[in-house]
């Protein structure tokens, strides 16, 4: 009967005692007469380690292997063991282990030679671990968590198999990929566990995984659990919210606040913070269609059917030129539309969607055509809208349109974008990138600004002074100068003299009309050095500021609406008036410049008369003066005769307000009485119906200063200075003051003098002549001069003094003449009474004045 | 928008502006009120008010995005509303009393409208409690090119105004010389003036630049970013930051999975920037400048 091994399992005589292949003793005759274990069976030769350690039988060299493992490999691995068991006649063993030697693992390969031997001392490994339950606690999405699963072998020789992770992606098995690792170990091993915090997910319950170990010596199921709790919306309309759906009720309650969270990003960055999957892909749309988008993605919401307006663009370009274009992606479905796009080829750029309502504009740009003349370059545009619908856009570009349309330019060039689809109305071109636009359309704004200012200006020249603006003021000022309202009556309205303006100041000069200049006769006789007076002036001062009257600065200007006021016309006289304003006191200043009629009652003298307003709310301290600069015929430094005054003044005067007389006059020929020419007179004392004016301050008869002279002149000699090396000329002029006061808000002033001609009637065979004022006022003083030519010291000259006026007070009729001299002036003074007319007379020995007359009457002029 | 445009479109802005406020004065018949004071502090007003809100506009365009863009907007109207009134008055009243040319009073309105630019920056520092030193730099700039543009417009308006021949419209002529000069005296001061910027020189809108003004400057593809770089995904929404800190612009990745590169590199940690470098985001690059060295 065969005997079958009960360790090779293979076929043996029925006599035999031992294997035949392996030698193990056959069923039947254990400890029955043969050795008891072939394990114990002395060897030959004892195998030596090299320790120095002696195997004298399996036993021994299955421990050895064992316990000096390493060593052992190391034998079979270079095939000693090989050839021991060959030695040993062990054919069957010697083969087992050169293909245990061959054994890609040399641990493995050893394990496998220990099990065939002939021995039992070994005993079976046996898997045992430290714990079959791990709690990781919490963890942190996005921290590093790691830790060990310890493996012990409680038996002997080598422990193989697999450990797989389960239901765990989170849990990482060492350091290498992969849900499954192959291990084999002698004593201990641990493996080393990641958590994988990019694969958590938050989640109010605990994770739990599962490692299943499988090896031959034994298998085992490990739990792994850690809490990853929910992180809560940390801001805004969202704050709070801890799952999608909370973050949806909050979205749809405050649309337009969480629009912001889901278009910043706010909102992927929770989901990210959680470990949860964002459910919108691409960009992020802007406004209202972030949360349609966010609704579509969670199934909230049906995506609205959308449709894009173009099928294909066209575009046609010169090299280096800009281009762009905007397509619409639309719905008619009342919904919010999101889009965005991609290009293909970097030639065509692709801008943010612009999200209005039912409506994504998206904007393209070719920011340079490429430089291949003739082709035509290709791209795909790639729109994707809600619910990822998407639309292939093919986009073709024509470069050298300009070669291909002329002379057109690239503005030109780019207006011919996409020709197919202008013809549709659908197809609206959008208003480009500022960058994108060509070059010229940044001057377009500058050149309508321009337009439009020159355009308002010209309107402005062609439209007549506003109406109702003109009307208003012309009201509050229509007799707003007294002066302008008196009436006078005239011998001749031709006049003697002329006004001459200067166009910008409003300066004035006198001329006579009827004479001619004796230098130039061209030209009519001058009464001022300038035609137009442009060197007269006439200062304000108003609380130590002082203003020239015609000189416009930030704050004078002329009055009136839009400086109309600067010159107006008196209706019916041949009177002008000019307001100034002082904007900063708001002082008013009017100046009249009136041709009146003179003692001769005829046309010949100038009434310059100023009215001062204080419009304002407070006090101002305001004084004015005027000068004229003096000439006549071709003479600049004539002398002035001051009634009352010794002598004729040929150098200066500085008279204080009661020394200024009446007037003051100068004759064109003084030493001359056959031909004394013309005298200009200036009256300085006047007296206006109804007007009160203010009476002179001060008097100055000196050179002329300049015309720029201000307020404080220091009268200097009308004479040349003879110690200079120029040959100056004498120059004269008058300077007048008013009184430097207070005015209170809402006061006026009136201030005025006259210059014109007067008249000389020399008699007494040429002798003598006698000048008066050209009227007194009842019961005042006034002063009779007698100018007297070729006088002797001790010449009498005798004034006959008619009723109704009488010499004042410690006068005589009778003067004597206190010096000779080519010319002399002889003074009364007189004192009226009531009003008349009454002739003077003088005589001076046998020779008589011619009678002069006076009128005596409540005003100087018009009364 | 380029540096060059940002000036050219703060003075024609200020010219129209100024344009319009000469409409107003003339249709609500400011100029024919009686008190200098009032008319001069409702024409500056209105000036103020519009030029402010013009240059404000430009301002906002280059260097705001979305909604603040109308908060900045309205914060420099009211600031030259108020700015306005102020300086007219006060520059009427000086010209009064002290008999000042009325150029100052203009280079006060100048000042305000320029004050007006910096004014939301300094707001948000302080309500945000950043560092006040940018903002306030933004504001110094914008008071000097007001206090420049006032003073060369208002000389240039003392020549202007008035003129007799053209009494409706001399004012406007002054008013859109005086705005033309502010606005363009503004943007100069602004990008002359600024510390450091960004240009724009692959991606979207190329040539555009922005600057600096923030002490911290996102650059992304959400529109909330300083700089927007839309159409490009290859840029995440916020990509990239660049930082003031100790007085030295760093640039900082915003762990993006393509990254930041400074001069091709990619960055790990924040890195400074020098001027000239070049800033690549996805598939756009920018160049960052700076004009003096911080120290």
């Amino acid at each position: 009967m065969v005997q079958t091994c009960s360790k090779c399992s293979r076929a043996n005589p029925s006599d035999a005692v031992y294997c035949y292949f392996d030698g193990f003793v056959l069923g039947g005759h254990t400890r029955n007469g043969g050795p008891v274990a072939v394990g114990a069976q002395t060897f030959g030769h004892p195998f030596v380690f090299p320790t120095g350690r002696q195997c004298r039988n399996f036993d021994e060299l299955a421990l050895a292997c064992q316990e000096e493992w390493n060593a052992a490999r190391e034998l079979l691995q270079e095939g000693f063991l090989e050839k021991f068991l060959g030695g040993l006649g062990r054919v069957d063993l010697a083969r087992a282990a050169g293909e245990s030697a061959k054994f890609p693992n040399a641990d493995l390969g050893l394990h496998q030679l220990l099990e065939k031997l002939p021995t039992e001392v070994l005993g079976e490994p046996r898997l045992s671990l430290e714990t079959q339950e791990i709690n990781l606690g919490v963890v942190e999405i996005g921290g590093k968590r790691s830790f060990d699963l310890h493996l012990e072998n409680q038996g002997m020789r080598l422990i193989s198999g697999t450990i797989t992770s389960v239901d765990a992606p989170w849990l990482a098995l060492g350091d290498a990929a992969g849900n499954q690792k192959h291990f084999h170990f002698q004593h201990e091993w641990k493996l080393p566990l990641h958590i994988r915090t990019a694969k958590l997910r938050a989640n109010d319950k605990p994770l739990e995984g599962h490692l299943e170990i499988e090896s031959n010596g034994g298998s085992f199921i490990v739990v792994v659990r850690a809490q990853v709790p929910v992180i809560p919306f940390p801001s805004g309309v969202l704050a709070g919210a801890k799952s999608p759906r909370q973050v949806a009720e909050k979205a749809k309650a405050n649309a337009r606040e969480a629009a912001a969270l889901f278009e910043t990003g706010a909102v992927a960055d929770w989901y990210k913070s959680n470990g949860w999957t964002y459910p919108v892909q691409g960009p992020a749309a802007s406004g209202l269609g972030a949360v349609q988008q966010f609704f579509e993605a969670l199934g909230l919401t049906p995506p609205p059917k959308v449709e894009i307006n173009a099928s294909r663009i066209d575009l046609i370009g010169t090299p280096g030129e800009q281009l762009s274009y905007a397509i619409e992606v639309k719905s008619q479905e009342k919904r919010p539309v999101y889009a965005h796009a991609s290009s293909n080829q970097p030639w065509l750029e692709v801008g943010r969607a612009k999200l209005n309502g039912r409506t994504a504009t998206i904007n393209l740009s070719v920011p340079s055509v490429p430089h291949k003349e003739g082709e035509t370059l290709n791209a795909k545009l790639i729109v994707q809208s809600n619910g990822n619908q998407r639309f292939i856009v093919p986009v073709t570009l024509q470069v050298g349109g300009a070669l291909v349309f002329g002379a057109a330019t690239p503005a030109e060039a780019s207006a011919i974008v996409a020709p197919s689809l202008v013809k549709t109305s659908s197809d609206k071109r959008r208003s480009r990138s500022s960058e994108a636009l060509p070059s010229w359309i940044h001057l377009l704004p500058a050149a309508l600004l321009l337009l439009a200012l020159l355009t308002a200006v010209v309107a402005d020249r062609l439209m007549p002074q506003p109406p109702e603006a003109g009307n208003r003021d012309d009201d509050i000022h229509a007799g707003g100068n007294p002066f302008e309202a008196l009436r006078y009556h005239v011998k001749d309205p031709d006049p003697l003299i002329a006004v001459r303006f200067d166009g910008d100041t409003e300066r004035f000069g006198v001329e006579l009309t009827k004479e001619r200049d004796p230098e130039n006769n061209d030209k009519y006789k001058r009464l001022t050095f300038d035609d137009h007076g442009k060197s007269n002036n006439t200062v304000i001062n108003i609380d130590n500021f002082e203003y020239k009257f015609g000189d416009r600065k930030d704050n004078n200007r002329w009055g009136g609406p839009r400086g109309s006021w600067k010159q107006k016309p008196i209706p019916n006289r041949k009177g002008w008036t000019s307001t100034m304003e002082f904007t900063s006191e708001k002082v008013e200043v009017t100046q009249l410049v009136e041709i009146v009629p003179g003692e001769s009652g005829y046309l010949d003298t100038v009434l310059v008369y100023y009215t001062i307003r204080n419009n304002d709310e407070g006090k101002h301290k305001i004084g004015i003066r005027a000068m004229i600069d003096t000439f006549i015929g071709g003479n600049d430094g004539v002398p002035f005769t001051i009634p009352g005054k010794k002598g004729f003044v040929d150098t200066k005067a500085d008279l204080s307000a009661k020394s200024i007389p009446d007037y003051i006059e100068v004759i064109e020929n003084p030493n001359d009485p056959k031909n004394p020419g013309t005298v200009a007179r200036m009256g300085l004392r006047l007296k206006l119906p109804g007007i009160k004016l203010d009476e002179m301050d001060r008097l100055l008869i000196c050179r002329f200063p300049g015309h720029t002279a201000g307020w404080d002149i220091k009268p200097v000699s009308m004479k040349p200075d003879k110690s200079g090396d120029k040959k100056e000329k004498p120059d004269s002029c008058v300077i007048m003051y008013w009184p430097y006061e207070i005015m209170n808000p809402k006061d006026t002033r009136h201030v005025a003098f006259t210059y014109g001609l007067g008249s000389l009637d020399v008699g007494g065979s040429d002798t003598l002549a006698l000048s008066v004022p050209a009227s007194v006022l009842p019961d005042s003083d006034f002063v009779v001069t007698a100018y007297v030519w070729n006088a002797n010291k001790g010449d009498k000259v005798k004034l006959i003094v008619p009723n109704g006026l009488r010499l004042a007070q410690g006068e005589s009729e009778e003067k004597v003449v206190d010096e000779s001299g080519a010319r002399t002036l002889v003074f009364w003074r007189l004192h009226s009474s009531g009003t008349g007319e009454y002739e003077l007379e003088a005589s001076k020995g046998k020779a008589k004045a011619n009678p002069k007359k006076v009128v005596v009457k409540a005003m100087s002029i018009f009364g | 928008m380029s540096f060059k445009l940002f000036i050219y479109y703060c003075a024609l802005l200020g010219g129209w502006a100024a344009f319009l406020s000469w409409g107003f004065a003339q249709g609500l018949g400011i100029r024919r009120l009686d008190s200098a004071y009032l008319r001069a502090a409702l024409i500056a007003a209105v000036l103020g008010f519009l030029v402010a809100g013009a240059v404000g506009f430009a301002d906002a365009l280059l260097n705001a995005k979305g909604s603040q863009r109308w908060m900045r907007l309205a914060i420099c109207l009211g600031v030259g509303l108020v700015g306005g009134s102020f300086g007219g008055l006060v520059g009427q009243v000086l010209n009064s009393m002290m008999h000042a040319p009325l150029v100052f009073g203009w280079i006060l309105v100048g000042i305000c409208i320029g004050a007006s630019v910096g004014v939301f920056d300094v707001v948000r520092a302080v309500k945000k409690a950043e560092e006040l030193h940018l903002p306030f730099k933004k504001t110094l700039n914008g008071c000097i090119g007001g206090c420049i543009g006032g003073l060369l417009g208002g000389l240039l308006f003392g020549f202007m105004f008035p003129n007799d021949k053209i009494p409706r419209t001399d004012l406007a002529i002054g008013l859109v010389v005086l705005g033309l000069c502010i606005g363009l005296m503004i943007g100069l001061a602004q990008v002359f003036l600024k510390e450091a910027w960004l240009k724009v020189t692959r991606g979207f809108r190329v040539g555009r630049e922005l600057m600096l003004s923030k002490n911290e400057t996102t650059i992304g593809r959400a529109e909330s970013c300083d700089l927007g770089l839309f159409g490009d995904n290859t840029i995440e929404r916020t990509h990239a930051r660049i930082l003031l800190k100790d007085n030295r612009y760093l640039l900082a990745d915003a762990d993006t999975p393509g990254g930041t590169f400074l001069n091709e590199q990619r960055i790990g940690a924040p890195t400074p920037l020098k001027s000239g470098d070049v800033i690549r985001v996805g598939n756009s690059v920018l160049e960052f400048g700076e004009r003096q060295k911080r120290t």
